[in-house]
């Protein structure tokens, strides 16, 4: 299922590269990433998977809006 | 071996950018970022000598490498990257391919209609040479439609101002042409009116009221200039002058094309529109222009004939 993560402190397209790697390495699928909505979709098949992208992202020193 | 070599880069301007080309040199073995400039623009890398061209081609694809061109060499490095189906412009090589197959459609849609229902009369045979006009202007216009969704989501407001009111100005003008040609000044202009102010809008709708409003205005002055300039132009070779428009028109949507790879960078987006969507949509324009033409009301002075 596609959901979308809000995000905080994205501001350019690195920001964009570094959190699809971060994530897709953590076996989630992106969809898209947007610094300029602070977003990135995410195509994950339960919760479970969700909150492991959001951990990804976290790690990379974002937060979750 | 081993060497180390500068790198011009740009687009660097960050830790987080820091980090993606360190990570991304990572990946090569032997490979290390000696420095990163951002204010000299340079990357300073040691690596093998094999791994260089790949190095630049990962840096080119994250919109690091500072490849200086002018911008004529740019256009064409551009345009190779789309035709060949290069890494990174596969979204603007599936809309080039999905506007000619829409195309074609059209053209054979125009060509059943014509051997169907459209009337063989003396106003059908003097109005056929710009009818081949019609699925051309759509399938471009859905070409660029389909480029702007994909991309709108990284414009600025500038961008997206001037990309509605290109793609708005385009639509409105050709279709008031072609309608002005056909059915006279009033119809020319409401056609003209109605599709390019509806095209602006739809793309300027979350840009707010002032692009809006610029959009609008772009579909009003275009769409009754389309019409007027064909109904001037009735005895000195419209005809002619409705080719070189259209294929005016086609450069200045491929610029605007351009414009946004070189503003927002290739396709990056998840919202493709799907080759049936684009069709569907076309053939429904393209029928009701060619119910307007055969068969909506028209002035006394066409190219189809005066009474």
């Amino acid at each position: 299922m596609k959901k979308t993560i809000k995000t905080k402190g994205m501001h350019c397209p690195s920001c964009e590269i570094l959190l699809r790697e971060a994530i897709e390495e953590a076996g989630i699928n992106v969809i898209s990433a947007n610094h300029a909505k602070n977003e990135i979709v995410v195509d994950v098949k339960d919760e479970s998977a969700l909150s492991t992208a959001k951990k990804a992202i976290e790690k990379e020193g974002y937060k979750i809006a | 071996m081993t060497h180390t070599l500068q790198i011009p880069i740009r687009n660097v301007s960050c830790e987080a950018c820091t980090i993606v080309i360190g990570r991304m040199l990572n990946k090569f073995p032997r490979a290390r970022v000696e420095s990163i400039s951002p204010d000299a623009r340079t990357l300073t890398i040691t690596c093998e000598e094999k791994d260089v061209s790949a190095i630049k081609d990962k840096l080119r694809e994250y919109n690091y490498l500072n490849e200086e061109r002018s911008a004529k060499e740019h256009v064409w490095f551009v345009l190779e990257r789309i035709i060949g189906n290069k890494k990174g412009f596969e979204g603007e090589h599936t809309i080039l391919t999905q506007t000619l197959g829409v195309m074609a459609i059209l053209v054979a849609v125009l060509g059943a209609l014509y051997y169907t229902i459209i009337p063989a009369t003396p106003y059908t045979e003097r109005i056929l040479p710009i009818l081949a006009l019609v699925p051309i202007g759509i399938a471009l216009n859905a070409g660029a439609l389909a480029h702007i969704k994909q991309v709108r989501a990284h414009f600025t407001c500038s961008n997206g101002m001037m990309a509605g009111m290109i793609i708005g100005m385009i639509a409105g003008f050709l279709a008031g042409a072609i309608a002005g040609a056909t059915n006279g000044m009033f119809v020319g202009s409401l056609v003209g009116m109605v599709i390019g102010m509806g095209v602006s809008a739809w793309v300027l709708r979350t840009n707010g009221i002032m692009s809006v409003l610029e959009g609008l205005m772009a579909g009003l002055m275009s769409g009754t200039m389309g019409a007027m300039l064909s109904v001037m132009m009735l005895l000195d070779h419209l005809v002619e002058f409705l080719y070189i428009l259209f294929g005016v028109g086609a450069l200045i949507l491929a610029g605007m094309s351009y414009f946004m790879i070189k503003e927002v960078g290739p396709i990056q987006s998840e919202k493709k529109v799907s080759f049936a969507t684009m069709t569907m949509v076309s053939i429904l324009v393209l029928v009701a222009i060619i119910a307007v033409i055969f068969w909506g009301p028209k002035s006394s002075f066409t190219l189809g004939g005066f009474s």
